[in-house]
């Protein structure tokens, strides 16, 4: 009979359903209890996702998840409560120190991140920004171009992302450093907050990719990995030494909110986060990623490995076994 | 005058015709579903590309398609009316504003109010489309049509869809209409009551043919062949042998079969009252002859069914078909 | 247990069943999931802050969102009205693609969608030099937000447009050509007064999806900051505290259009006379 029949494929779909959304969690259980969960500053991704993680994986067993976004939001999310990673990398110590001490009171710089002026060959400006990249042309050649109208430079946020400052305080840092005519920095960004340069970070590379814009800020470890062509900053200016931290200091930008962010080395800070489900992955990802094998990877990535680990923080709440690749 | 010639591919004929409507009269085409008759309106509207023909409305070219001289007039600006089956009035607007739709300003002018008038309207202005019965929507379709004061008028069976009083009600109004107003009417439907009552001419359709045109009364006393006299109702084909009326076949048809013996209006047989039954008004005998046939006859009283006796019937002037 | 028997022959059921209980069960919960977040946006935002950040901050946003989108309204309108009702006459040939190939802007995601747009109208494009000319930006402008949010809905109205103008009685078409009226009166006496309640629908749809568009516009459009991208931005800076009450203003905002749409269809205004 048609109506028995309809009942019994009715309570037989309902509770398929029962017992799958039922598994979905239970099995969501059983893998966080074996899961890295990584939360990175998005220039981290291809380097975490598509070279650590496999490697992390096939020799420790454990799992890994990972989650990119600009460093202070991301530091946001997790002070908020909305994510609960149990590794938080950032660009610069900042984002991790706003977090402490509630999560963390320890982070680890192991890599510098230098800025570079990723060019595209499709510019019309290509031919000069190549010249001054091969050094057949002076370095102050390139912010007077820059400072040309119709160039079109892009960069982060400095509100919500470290590139975006770093890169106003670079450019505050080569007019100092080259006696660069009084009102350069401002012809060349604008204001610190200008609508026509500033794009989001997933799309800002991608728009230099396209040819849509001339330059744009990146890290080095960026233009290696998308293969851009870039122009070499010298270490006075590209924030990624952390032996000239004091010169980088001496500038500094103000941001929206009156806070005034100081230059500081870029240098990739990590730690482990306290009260995430499953802390010891990621203290297992920390440890596999300060090995010689994980920094390698990062070394091939364009990542500038720190001749000696910096650490920032309470030196005895690290945790022994990451403290053990430290040595 | 409208004078359509048309040769039209349908799935598993070929229509095939050539009419003339004569100015102010009503030209039936009547056949079997099927036949191709709504192809002819079809075209003939401009709602179909004429693929090989001729249409000329007044001396206007409709259509036409001959060797190397193509035309093809837009439907909106043929002026012929255009009545189908189901009615389809707009839903959107009320029963005044349909009627209207064809007139400039949407203005009620004095041949339109006429109009209404006759078709009995004038309570259902402000109803709307769908409140409407079919007898009701027909006739405000009908007012619609003609109030855009087209040159002719194509109805594709337009009251088959009505019960049978609703529909004898149209066919009067339509009667009343076109002779007030002189209308030129290509009216295509598959009951031959409904072509009797309307038509000038008859044109016979089957399988996309035009078999014979006739009016009426012709066409009953002298179909011209066997599939006409079918289509016309004859029932029963005979011998004219055994009437001793020559060669060929007489076609017998149930009205036109008198019990009794009237030597006068035409050829006597005897044959035994097999069943009887009631139609309509009448009833019907069914009679078989001592050679083996059998045939209908029609006859006022159910007194006069006596099954088992065997009676004298009369042909009233059979017509004869070749073999 | 006796059940009563329902005296309409016609309906489904003459008694309930476990099949119309378990129905009843799973649509029920099925609603419920659907609305949970929308019950957690209303508890978890705090009304004097709701009215504090419309001071400060979240009136600029929202006024750009309305205006882009209000803009992009009328420009799927202008556009994609024409095209939808050029599909629903007996496509051939060259228009049955199109109504395929508007199929995939529906499936690719916004994301995607915003990267391929920078191809197009970014400054040293076809496009965006063609803009240049009249001083116009596809990037970071109002009319690069009016842009992708045109890109983002316009397969909604199209193809919402386009079952609207199915929906039309061809016979009434073509009896308004037996009357007289030629294909363009036609239009607009007959056609398009049937299609719009099924138009409503479509351009309420493509509201929604336009003043909620993020995808593609973050990309072709950061600044300046419409609701979706200043709550995303509100995210990063501040916290979620601070962005769910502009989420709360994106959705009241969002909400008029598709309502007032529903209303008018229940009450089955078809035209008004």
């Amino acid at each position: 009979m048609p109506r028995s029949k309809l009942s019994s494929v009715l309570i037989a779909a309902v509770v398929l359903g029962l017992l799958v959304t039922g598994c979905g969690p239970a099995a969501q259980q059983s893998s966080t209890k074996q899961t890295a969960n990584v939360a990175y500053a998005g220039s981290l991704q291809l380097v975490n996702d598509n070279y650590v993680s496999p490697a992390f994986t096939k020799v420790t067993g454990l799992a890994y998840t990972g989650r990119g976004g600009g460093s202070f939001g991301v530091a946001n999310l997790i002070s908020s409560g909305e994510i609960q990673p149990n590794v938080f990398e950032s660009v610069g110590n900042a984002p991790i120190a706003g977090l402490e001490p509630k999560f963390t009171s320890w982070s680890v710089g192991f890599a510098a991140t230098p800025l570079v002026l990723a060019y595209s060959p499709q510019s019309p400006f290509a031919s000069r920004l190549k010249a001054i990249a091969d050094g057949q042309k002076p370095m102050t050649d390139l912010f007077s171009l820059m400072a040309q109208p119709g160039f079109h430079l892009g960069r982060t946020n400095p509100e919500t992302d470290p590139q975006g400052q770093a890169f106003i305080i670079m450019l505050k840092l080569a007019a100092q450093k080259y006696n660069l005519p009084a009102g350069t920095v401002d012809k060349i960004i604008g204001s610190v907050d200008n609508p026509n340069q500033i794009f989001a970070e997933t799309a800002l590379i991608s728009r230099l990719e396209a040819g849509q814009l001339d330059a744009s800020s990146a890290f080095l470890p960026q233009a290696v990995q998308r293969k851009l062509a870039y122009i070499t900053l010298p270490d006075e200016i590209n924030q990624g030494n952390p032996a000239l931290a004091a010169s980088y200091a001496t500038q500094s930008v103000t941001l929206k909110n009156g806070k005034s962010v100081k230059g500081t080395p870029l240098v990739l800070y990590i730690t482990t986060l306290g009260g995430t489900p499953d802390p010891q992955a990621g203290v297992s990802f920390v440890k596999y990623l300060l090995s010689p094998a994980g920094l390698k990877l990062y070394h091939d990535q364009g990542y500038v490995l720190l001749p000696k680990a910096v650490i920032n923080g309470d030196n005895n709440a690290i945790p022994p076994d990451i403290k053990s690749e430290l040595q | 005058m409208l004078s359509i010639q048309i040769e039209h591919p349908r799935r598993s004929f070929t229509v095939r015709v050539r009419l003339e409507v004569p100015e102010g009269r009503v030209y039936c085409l009547f056949g079997p579903s099927g036949a191709g008759k709504t192809t002819i309106l079809s075209v003939t509207g401009g709602f179909e590309l004429l693929q090989k023909g001729r249409i000329v409305l007044n001396g206007t070219l409709l259509a036409e398609s001959q060797g190397s001289r193509r035309f093809h007039l837009p439907a909106w600006r043929r002026q012929l009316g255009y009545l189908a089956q189901s009615t389809h009035l707009f839903p959107h607007l009320d029963v005044a504003r349909n009627i209207v739709f064809a007139l400039p300003g949407n203005s009620m002018d004095d041949y339109t109010l006429g109009l209404i008038r006759t078709l009995e309207l004038r309570d259902y202005l402000s109803a709307g489309a769908n409140t409407l019965s079919g007898g009701q929507k027909q006739r405000v379709a009908l007012a619609r049509a003609l109030a855009a004061r087209p040159r002719a008028l194509l109805l594709d069976e337009p009251f088959s869809a009505l019960d049978q009083p609703a529909r004898q009600e149209m066919q009067e109004l339509l009667l009343r209409l076109q002779d007030e107003y002189r209308l030129t009417i290509l009216l295509v439907t598959h009951q031959l009551t409904e072509a009797q009552r309307l038509a000038h001419t008859i044109g016979v359709l089957d399988e996309g043919e035009i078999l014979q045109e006739a009016a009426p009364a012709d066409l009953m006393t002298a179909p011209g062949s066997v599939k006409v006299a079918l289509l016309a109702g004859y029932r029963a084909f005979l011998p004219a042998a055994v009437f001793g009326m020559g060669e060929g076949l007489v076609a017998l048809h149930p009205d036109r079969v008198l019990p009794g013996s009237f030597p006068a209006l035409g050829p006597v047989g005897r044959a035994q009252v097999e069943s009887c039954f009631p139609y309509e008004g009448r009833w019907r005998l069914g009679l078989r002859m001592s050679q083996g046939p059998a045939l209908e006859a029609t006859v006022a009283h159910g007194e006069e069914c006596r099954v088992g006796e065997e009676v004298s019937f009369t042909l009233l002037s059979p017509p004869v078909l070749a073999g | 247990m006796p059940f009563h028997r329902i005296s309409n022959p016609n309906s489904s059921s003459r008694e309930p069943s476990y099949g119309h209980i378990l129905i009843a069960i799973l649509a029920v919960c099925t609603a419920g999931f659907l609305l949970l977040p929308a019950v957690v946006l209303i508890s978890r935002t705090g009304w004097p802050q709701l009215a504090a950040d419309w001071q400060s901050w979240g009136a600029a946003p929202l006024v750009l969102s309305v205006a882009t989108t209000s803009v992009a309204m009328v420009v799927l309108m202008g556009v994609g009205t024409p095209l939808a009702w050029r599909l629903s006459q007996d496509p051939g040939g060259f228009f049955r693609y199109v109504e395929y190939i508007l199929v995939i802007p529906l499936l690719m995601p916004p994301l995607v969608i915003g990267l391929l747009l920078v191809y197009l109208y970014g400054p040293y494009s076809f496009f965006g030099h063609l803009l240049a000319i009249f001083g116009i930006s596809g990037s970071n402008s109002f009319f690069a937000v009016v842009l992708a949010e045109v890109y983002e809905a316009a397969p909604y109205y199209v193809l919402a447009a386009l079952a609207a103008f199915d929906g039309v009685d061809r016979a009434l078409v073509h009896t308004s050509y037996s009357l007289g009226l030629p294909p363009g009166r036609t239009f607009f006496r007959v056609t398009l007064p049937l299609a719009s309640p099924g138009l409503a629908v479509a351009l309420s749809m493509a509201w929604a999806r336009a003043i909620g568009a993020f995808g593609a516009v973050i990309v072709v459009a950061y600044y300046p900051h419409g609701l979706p991208v200043a709550i995303w931005v509100a995210l990063q800076e501040r916290g979620l505290g601070y962005a769910l009450p502009l989420a709360l203003i994106l959705v009241l905002v969002s909400l008029p259009l598709p309502l007032l749409t529903v209303l008018w269809r229940k009450n089955h205004v078809v035209y008004p006379n």
